[in-house]
């Protein structure tokens, strides 16, 4: 394991190695290429880095799915498969973060953000059929399935996605593929050459007005409700927003936030992986 | 509540003592019927000051067991939760009770060209709610996804009678996701009375078409081909001659006499797309070695060569007394050799089976067709059943892929996962529920109290 000085972060090559670091430390702040950190809470704590492991688990393309482990580059997965004529289910034309090939598969699940691709293969959520995952003691559990329909227990791989480092480590995932032809266009709309600071959620029948209203907007996907901007837009009609340093608005409701609070202490009871969110 | 809310007697005891998974049975104590998510938090109140379990129920066309009332005590129907609260159609959403009928809701805004997308098989009478509990599929699931892609919000009452909500109009904002535990979670963490629900546009053009192939396994290469061309269909279903030969009898199916399986195939999106991506898969089935293929020129015709895929199990019920629908899941290039399992298990235990399945998402149900007045017929459904289950997880597959755990398959879970990962799933069931008094008995297994009750349920042979 690469260590340095105490701010650094931990880099580890295997799942003994990560086991290791994450036993003996307290305080565990997940990170993956650290692309996205921008979207993430300043998080107190060791960061420690899931970038070594890497590598294609099992590939079937005949049944459109891909298991790898979550160090693994988004372009350099989407690389190694290329051949079979299947991709992400993200948009091959946007860039940037409405596109998000960028960082690690890990990091792309755990931050589970709108893409430009959405209205024709749905949320990154949706992609992830099973995981590998390993708890705060350093326990490797599994969620789902590797089969692209399965109704076995509770989804807690779908609970994973967009839990951002909060809930324990992604090792490995299961993904949905599509045919590269699916996503070679987009129906998104750039409307300014700026990288995006927030993203929003809102109704469908919104979306204009809530462009019009925000200072520096930066892209929509109508058919999705989706506006990204630099800004927080004033207004987002019952809707919701994801923005820098992890912050989300509106602030949940205190009984959803009771419940998410005792899924948190159920899966880390130490509390000891940091959260990725600001409420 | 009115008296009329409340139904016992012996009568409401045996038409509740299951759903449509007739193998285990147990009498509830009385029904309910609430009209108000506020009147079923003061039913659950009631029931945790009484220390009474209480299990949720729909249209009871579950085939695991999940609206059977395990323990006793009260079934909490949805049926009188039938009122649509809100339509947005500018939004494409709906926010409506959950004991709503899931064909209902599409019958409401198809004119205005949308529908809701899951289309389980009992879609005419089974329940939004039911479809919650169980995430359930259906034939357009392999492009369109299943429930839990469609649902944007719930209000539920939990087990202690709290009313929350989860999500609403826009979906779940960015936190720990928890409307994925709660769709699936087959009415064990609560009761969901009301969900905002996505509406999804008519496709402009839907191609279908029929191939009829001289054997499974040249049929379900057919399939494999068929998920790896890059073309997604919007479903692709299969029938074997069983299922043919009755729907034959009573609907008077054509077919070549040659014929051992059929798939049924439709794509949809633009005209020119839809049509092109049909006549590519129809052009994978010719080589496959299709020795007949149908496709429909016309509405009407589209409706006839849905025939065979929507009458089949009707038809099964027609020519045996008991049909009991299995469920479970593989990857769908192990298609051939799971089918020819299936129908090795069925001749060793010598019951008759039929298969109409989701062939594209590798989505299998043998239908077994016995009478269950025949000593040992029962037990020798459930031992099949068990060796086809465990042959799907040796393929890399599930223990279910719509029909949920139920009590059915409580046991073939751990299957799946390791004890670890087990003793997770029922940590999760605590975060909702702090005891067994909501739906008890299901999903997770080993649950106190339900292992001794388990041989009193099984009592259809005895």
């Amino acid at each position: 394991m690469a260590r340095g000085g105490d701010m650094s972060v931990w880099q580890v090559t295997n799942e003994d190695e990560l086991r290791e670091a994450i036993q003996e430390t307290a305080r565990v702040a997940l990170v993956g290429s650290r692309s996205r950190m921008s979207w993430i809470a300043h998080q107190e704590g060791q960061n420690i880095s899931t970038e070594g492991l890497t590598g294609i688990v099992d590939f079937r393309p005949d049944d459109l799915v891909v298991t790898v482990r979550s160090g693994t580059h988004v372009r350099d997965l989407e690389q190694m498969i290329a051949d079979s004529g299947l991709c992400l289910g993200l948009s091959r034309t946007a860039l940037g973060w409405m596109g998000s090939r960028i960082g690690t598969v890990g990091g792309l699940i755990a931050l589970n953000l709108p893409h430009a691709a959405q209205n024709r293969t749905g949320g990154v959520k949706d992609w992830c059929l099973g995981m590998r995952v390993m708890r705060p003691d350093g326990e490797v559990v599994t969620f789902g399935s590797q089969v692209v329909k399965s109704v076995a227990g509770f989804d807690l791989h779908r609970v994973m996605a967009g839990s951002r480092g909060g809930l324990g480590v992604i090792l490995s995932v299961t993904l949905r593929l599509y045919p590269i032809r699916l996503v070679e266009k987009d129906s998104l709309e750039r409307l300014s050459d700026a990288e995006p600071r927030w993203v929003c959620r809102v109704p469908l029948a919104q979306v204009d007005q809530v462009v019009s209203e925000v200072v520096r907007p930066v892209a929509r996907l109508r058919s999705s409700g989706l506006v990204w901007s630099e800004e927080l837009p004033s207004e987002l009609y019952g809707g919701w927003a994801i923005g820098p340093a992890g912050r989300t608005v509106p602030r949940p409701d205190p009984m959803v936030e009771k419940l998410r609070r005792s899924l948190k202490s159920t899966l880390d009871p130490q509390r000891k992986f940091a959260e990725g969110f600001v409420s | 509540m009115r008296d009329d809310q409340v139904l016992s007697g012996a009568a409401v005891r045996k038409v509740y003592e299951t759903d449509a998974y007739t193998v285990d049975r147990n009498p509830p104590l009385a029904v309910v019927l609430p009209e108000t998510t506020e009147e079923v938090s003061a039913i659950v109140q009631w029931c945790r000051e009484s220390r009474v379990p209480f299990t949720p129920r729909g249209a009871g066309t579950g085939l695991s067991g999940g609206a059977m009332p395990a323990l006793g005590g009260i079934v909490i129907s949805t049926k009188k939760l039938t009122k649509l609260l809100s339509t947005d159609l500018e939004n494409r959403t709906m926010l409506a009770q959950t004991g709503i009928a899931n064909l209902r809701i599409t019958r409401m805004v198809e004119g205005d060209g949308l529908h809701f997308a899951p289309d389980p098989s009992s879609q005419s009478v089974s329940t939004l709610g039911g479809n919650i509990a169980m995430n359930s599929g259906g034939p357009h699931t392999l492009k369109y996804g299943v429930t839990v892609q469609h649902v944007l919000g719930v209000r539920m009452v939990l087990s202690h009678g709290e009313i929350v909500q989860i999500g609403g109009r826009c979906g779940e904002p960015p936190g720990y996701d928890l409307l994925s535990l709660v769709v699936g979670s087959e009415g064990t963490l609560g009761i969901v009375t009301e969900a905002w629900i996505v509406l999804t546009p008519i496709p402009e053009a839907i191609q279908t078409a029929t191939a009829c192939f001289p054997s499974v396994r040249e049929a379900s290469q057919a399939v494999a081909e068929i998920v790896k061309s890059g073309v997604l269909p919007a479903a692709l279903e299969m029938m074997d001659r069983a299922v043919l030969d009755a729907v034959q009898a009573a609907f008077g199916l054509e077919f070549p006499s040659a014929t051992q399986a059929m798939l049924l195939i439709e794509c949809d999106g633009s005209p020119g797309q839809s049509s092109d991506d049909l006549h590519q898969l129809v052009e994978i089935c010719k080589k496959s070695r299709a020795i007949e293929v149908k496709v429909a020129r016309t509405a009407d015709e589209r409706m006839k060569l849905w025939t065979a895929r929507k009458k089949g199990v009707g038809a099964l019920g027609r020519i045996a007394p008991t049909v009991v629908t299995h469920d479970g899941v593989i990857p769908p290039s192990k298609l051939p050799e799971m089918l020819e399992e299936v129908y090795r298990v069925a001749e060793e235990h010598g019951i008759a089976v039929a298969n109409i399945f989701h062939a594209g998402d590798g989505n299998l149900h043998p239908i077994f067709c016995f009478d269950e007045r025949e000593p040992g017929k029962v037990d020798a459904v459930v031992k099949a059943g068990e060796e086809i289950i465990r042959k799907c997880i040796e393929l890399g597959g599930s223990v279910t892929g719509e029909h949920g755990i139920g009590v059915e398959k409580v046991d073939f879970l751990p299957l799946m996962y390791d004890e670890a990962s087990m003793a997770l799933q029922g940590e999760i069931r605590t975060i909702f529920a702090s005891d067994d008094l909501c739906n008890p008995c299901k999903v997770i297994p080993n649950a106190k109290g339900c292992i001794e009750h388990k041989v009193r349920w099984r009592g259809v042979a005895t």
